[in-house]
């Protein structure tokens, strides 16, 4: 009897005790350490409780719409397909469905699983004005595609200070062709390459920009995206590619290019070592795209700054087939090499050294990398846990109700990540702004 | 061995019905950059998302289609952001008991497409 009374009281401590961070990540994500002893703390097991609730609310709530009359498919089609959400992660790591202010350390997507043709991955994004360019176009071809995206902007009215709005537009479309060309110029041959820039522009109608922070609501009154997309395999020569660059856009070019090669190779080797612990195939969700967002320091040198949305391009890396021509992933300058971390004055906390004084930070490429792997493992963690409870909700309901339940699934989870001044990378908490995101595709067949 | 049967099976039963309505926190910051916590069952948010997807869909869907008929709106997605505002009243704060309601606002996104 007493042996009973034992294991009943040791039963319901291991309950209370693991419980007693329920609704909490665990410090472990947000630190430095990468070591096999953390194992037991890095499964996500304390954020089940508060998943399957996102999952029931998000799945009920869409198959209750899915039975209203007006959700039936008309004979023009129109329905709703997806429906996204963001959580956030609170100063002592509690994650919660975002409410008010702050930045988001998750983006879920959902959408239904049956659709007609397999969709591109950002299918669901929202459908801003787009201007893109090539490795074709010249920087007098991106003014003139931007000429008529003004003119009807102004003649709209969405614009009122068109002089004010063309000078500002086109101090942030230089720079941002100047990126570009770094892009192009990009030599890299890694498995994970940069192959876009993108640059999400938010102006006010007085045509001034606006920049989106963690308190503020993004509800201004313009929106511009400008695309680089890259497609050709072979890299442009400097004089082909840098005719039409002044001196300071030269060198935002050159310091790209340096950028991205490093950058390529750092997420390449990091996804080469987690490919060696995990297997990235075991889930629906398929490890699609990194984004690392670009900037430039007073003196115009280039390094990794903060996802603000506005001003600031990202770049992505996809992943390439690995070919005979593919090199081996070694890079001799990187275990001693440094990747350059743009810092401004909002950044009072970091303790005041000469890289401050520059507004560049180098960070040491090892210590990177180790971030760089505990982010993807963290996206991969997430993103395979949320996919799983989403599909074992459906079956549950399927099951009870014996009906065909219409069925949706998590179609593309973004998390977001910060780096640290020392080189970690953590996720990314309600005040602070990312400087990586990290996209999980659903394979939907 | 049947006691211990029996205490294992009702942990199992009571820990199970808990399970039934997990609790989802909303979380954010306030104008001063103070971190804000709401517990809320997941059942009564689903209640609302479904409200808002009702009353959205409901009055947005009918407006897509009408347009869409017209042969001048020739789009294929629709987007529609939004804040689902609502007010939270006395002592459900994490924190504090704070004294008025808050409102409370996150944000969803809504793709319609054809």
């Amino acid at each position: 009897m007493k042996k009973n009374i034992l294991i009943a009281t040791l039963l319901t401590l291991v309950t209370f005790s693991a419980s007693a961070k329920e609704g909490h990540l665990n410090p472990y994500w947000f630190g430095d350490s990468i070591d096999k002893s953390a194992d037991q703390n890095d499964n996500l097991n304390s954020i089940d409780s508060f998943l399957n609730g996102v999952v029931d609310s998000t799945v009920g709530a869409l198959n209750e719409f899915d039975a209203e009359p007006v959700a039936k498919a008309t004979k023009n089609g129109w329905h709703l397909a997806g429906f996204q959400t963001s959580l956030g992660v609170g100063f002592s790591g509690n994650i919660g469905i975002l409410a008010f202010g702050g930045t988001k350390i998750i983006e879920i997507d959902w959408a239904r699983k049956k659709q007609e043709k397999k969709e591109k991955e950002e299918e669901l994004e929202s459908s801003l004005p787009v201007v893109t360019i090539n490795e074709n176009h010249t920087k007098a071809d991106l003014n003139k595609a931007l000429d008529p995206v003004v003119r009807q902007l102004v003649e709209t009215g969405r614009v009122k200070d068109e002089k004010e709005f063309r000078k500002n537009l086109s101090v942030v479309s230089n720079d941002f062709y100047a990126y570009a060309k770094g892009l192009s110029t990009t030599r890299s041959n890694y498995v994970w390459r940069a192959g876009k820039i993108r640059l999400d522009l938010n102006f006010s109608a007085s045509g001034k920009i606006a920049t989106a922070g963690p308190l503020v609501k993004l509800g201004v009154d313009v929106k511009l995206r400008l695309e680089f997309a890259r497609i050709m395999a072979k890299a442009q020569s400097d004089n082909k590619a840098m005719t039409d660059l002044n001196a300071k856009e030269r060198k935002i070019a050159r310091e790209t290019r340096n950028l991205l090669d490093s950058l390529s190779y750092e997420v390449t080797k990091s996804y080469d070592e987690l490919e060696k612990s995990y297997n990235m195939d075991v889930h629906d969700m398929s490890f699609k795209i990194i984004e690392v967002a670009l900037g430039m320091s007073v003196e115009g040198s280039v390094g990794v700054a903060k996802l603000k949305g506005s001003v600031v391009p990202s770049v992505f890396f996809t992943r390439h087939k690995l070919s005979s021509s593919t090199p081996a992933v070694a890079d001799k300058a990187a275990d001693n090499g440094t990747i350059n971390l743009i810092v401004d004055n909002s950044d009072a906390g970091i303790a005041v050294d000469k890289g401050l004084k520059e507004s560049i930070f180098k960070l040491k490429r090892k210590r990177i990398r180790k971030g760089m792997k505990k982010a993807m493992k963290f996206a991969y963690k997430f993103a395979k846990k949320m996919s799983k409870k989403a599909k074992k909700r459906q079956e549950r309901m399927a099951q009870g109700r014996r009906v065909k339940m219409p069925k949706w699934i998590v179609k593309k989870i973004r998390s977001q990540y910060k780096f640290e001044v020392g080189g970690s990378i953590g996720p990314v908490k309600l005040k602070a702004i990312p400087h990586l995101s990290i996209y999980w595709v659903n394979k939907i067949k | 061995m049947k006691k211990l049967i029996l205490t294992a099976t009702l942990l199992m039963a009571f820990s199970t019905s808990f399970a039934a309505d997990y609790l989802v926190n909303l979380i954010g910051l306030d104008e001063n950059g103070k971190e804000l916590n709401i517990p809320i069952k997941s059942k009564k948010w689903k209640k609302r998302m479904s409200k808002v997807f009702k009353r959205v869909g409901g009055d947005v869907l009918p407006q897509i289609r009408s347009y869409s008929s017209n042969e001048k709106f020739a789009f294929s997605q629709f987007d529609l952001g939004l804040y689902i505002t609502m007010k939270f009243g006395i002592g459900i704060f994490e924190e504090s008991p704070v004294k008025l309601a808050m409102k409370v606002e996150p944000y969803f996104k809504l793709f319609f497409k054809k």
